[in-house]
């Protein structure tokens, strides 16, 4: 197992994976065990059990992928490269520049304030127009807006507007400065007047309101989060959302 | 010796099949497709940058594995 996480780690790494290595052990066992067993992947020391609960763990090792988004992308495989694969195509990484004068660009860019980025490298570039770093930023921020937008607008096209909704807000929120954030409001605009898009818009913000209890944590809280997906796949079965929530309900 | 020897490749081409193929345990508290849940993590190891729940690794591609020392 180690061998082929310290390589997955390797491989993948500077594209956007980081392999992390969850336990509860003291922090000594977990050293001996880098020490015996040579990981050089990331190790998380986590307290008590509510990490393993949350993901209802029922033995070791157990393997669960998270995408850039936060979602889980498979929970069976132990070594799933080609998922590994497929997601990394969704991550954008945006280098930071090497230079003193560079400093207010690299702080957009760590707040991931993109449009700030882009905007403040566009006009350093109109002024140094050979500055290659500069020229290689705004490519990249480009290019990632553009494959932002393009899994929205497949978003809807599958009918998960509500999803599409929220990634096109972000989208707009991280690049505002940026020429081309406001095509993501239009996208908005249209999608909210869509009457197609309605039952899934109201699913969405349902399950929003669901996702806010579980996250309390509460039992309490996990019961009317509960409550509120019955609602959703009561009242707007035939939605991409409803699936969502059948999951969440558990 | 040519018994001992094949004995080593029967063994180690079962090692190698039973790596790709022993499913994992499956958790049973998520499913594909929902938000991980996040945890605060104390300490990190091999992970200079540091991280103080899943949380704040969006925007990755997370390989969780929940491993124990024995």
């Amino acid at each position: 197992m180690v061998p082929g996480l310290n390589e997955l780690q390797e491989k993948y790494g500077e594209q956007g994976l980081v392999v992390v290595g969850v336990t509860n052990e003291s922090a000594g066992l977990v050293e001996t065990s880098i020490e015996n067993q040579s990981q050089t992947y990331p190790i998380a020391l986590v307290r008590g059990g509510s990490a393993d609960s949350a993901y209802g763990v029922k033995g070791f090792p157990t393997v669960v992928l998270v995408g850039p988004d936060g979602t889980v992308l498979t929970n069976k495989d132990r070594h799933p490269e080609s998922a590994i694969v497929e997601a990394l195509n969704s991550v954008v990484l945006t280098p930071l520049l090497e230079g003193q004068k560079y400093s207010s660009i690299n702080k957009a860019i760590k707040k991931k304030d993109l449009g700030k980025a882009w905007k403040a490298a566009s006009a350093m570039l109109a002024k140094s127009p050979e500055d290659a770093q500069l020229s290689g930023l705004l490519e990249s921020l480009e290019n990632s807006f553009e494959s932002g937008f393009n899994s929205a607008v497949a978003k809807t096209e599958k009918g998960a507007f509500g999803d599409a909704v929220e990634s096109m807000e972000k989208l707009a929120d991280r690049y505002k400065g940026y020429t081309r954030a406001k095509e993501a409001l239009q996208k908005v605009k249209a999608i909210k007047k869509n009457p197609d898009a309605s039952d899934d818009l109201k699913a969405h913000a349902m399950l929003n309101k669901a996702k806010a209890e579980f996250k309390k944590g509460k039992k309490a809280n996990r019961k009317k989060g509960k409550a509120i997906c019955a609602k959703i796949l009561k009242s707007y079965p035939d939605t991409p959302t409803a699936k969502k929530a059948r999951a969440m309900q558990g | 010796m040519k018994i001992y020897l094949l004995g080593g490749i029967l063994s180690l081409s079962v090692l190698a099949v039973g790596y790709a193929s022993i499913p994992t345990p499956q958790p049973e508290g998520i499913s594909v497709g929902q938000e991980a849940p996040d945890f605060e993590i104390t300490e990190w190891r091999n992970f200079p940058e540091g991280a103080s729940s899943l949380a704040d690794l969006r925007g990755r591609v997370v390989l969780l594995d929940f491993w124990r020392t024995w």
